[in-house]
């Protein structure tokens, strides 16, 4: 019998309670590593570095990615481009593909509320690989290393109305939308909702799941 | 080479994704979440697809039969 066969008959969809003790928390090296890792199996992220400033300013122009850019519209100075991109930001990397070392994307956590205890993140993807899905295992690390790393409860996210599909997949599952501003932003000639979606610690982080398992979860 | 019949296939990744309210399952009616977890899954039973042949792939036969691929490869290379 197959490993996918033997798979098929355990508990699909595991509570996060659970976690620790599902199929995909043995099989996955990450969720057994007791300190933030950077490291995942296809991608890894890595600081950014002074010659990521020309990708970093030629992906905020896309027509594809510009209206999901942290910066608001209309064209950015390249010589303000270094400040900008670190204004309010707790920790930003580079996705990289660990074979090829291609950049991929980047992910950011920024607005961090030390008195709340929360942060908003942020990842902006080459649309070269908006769809194949492996570069956003750069977001699951991302998110681990957030809660890990950091003192935080939650995390959230902003989607516009239109960006919203793209984050069903974790409605549900790892996110939970807390909260809409209505024709909060304009864009495209009309003033779209913004929806602000909520990642839980207790979702995404092996260190504090393991703590929960032992009794000792202070979230 | 044991491999999951289509039907198998569609359905177990079906019930991973709580898609299963789905009458069939499209590669285009998952967002780059699901895709995500699409690998996650395949990964996690040992099933490499490479990065390059995802992105290749738009439908869910497509992804069948990158799976049969990856289980095959897998298997020569244990033998070998």
């Amino acid at each position: 019998m197959s490993y996918m066969r033997r798979i098929l008959q355990q508990p699909l969809r595991p509570k996060s309670d659970d976690l620790a003790d599902s199929a995909i928390s043995r099989a996955d090296p990450l969720a057994a590593a007791p300190i933030p890792t950077l490291v995942g199996r296809r991608v890894e992220l890595r600081p950014v570095g002074s010659d990521d400033y020309d990708w970093i300013e030629s992906l905020s122009v896309l027509p594809e990615l510009g209206f999901r850019w942290r910066h608001p519209p209309g064209t950015l100075n390249p010589d303000h481009l270094r400040t900008h991109i670190w204004q309010g930001v707790l920790a930003q990397f580079i996705i990289r593909h660990r074979t090829s070392n291609d950049r991929l994307g980047m992910v950011i956590a920024y607005q961090a509320s030390p008195a709340n205890r929360t942060a908003y993140v942020a990842i902006v993807l080459d649309p070269g690989v908006h769809r194949a899905g492996w570069p956003l295992e750069g977001f699951r690390l991302f998110m681990r290393y957030l809660f890990d790393a950091f003192d935080l409860r939650k995390v959230y996210a902003e989607a516009v109305d239109y960006n919203l599909a793209q984050y069903r997949g974790v409605l549900g599952h790892g996110a939970t939308e807390e909260g809409r501003l209505r024709a909060h932003v304009y864009v495209g000639g009309g003033y779209r909702d913004v929806h602000i979606l909520a990642f839980y610690r207790a979702d995404w982080s092996p260190v504090s799941l393991d703590a929960a398992t032992r009794g000792e979860d202070r979230w | 080479v044991d491999v999951l019949p289509v039907d198998d296939f569609m359905r177990y990744l079906s019930k991973r994704l709580d898609l299963n309210h789905l009458s069939a399952l499209e590669w285009s009616d998952l967002d780059s979440f699901q895709i995500m977890e699409v690998v996650a899954i395949l990964d996690e039973c040992g099933v490499i697809i490479e990065e390059e042949a995802y992105s290749q792939i738009s439908t869910m036969h497509e992804l069948y039969e990158a799976y049969i691929a990856a289980t095959v490869t897998a298997e020569v290379g244990r033998l070998g």
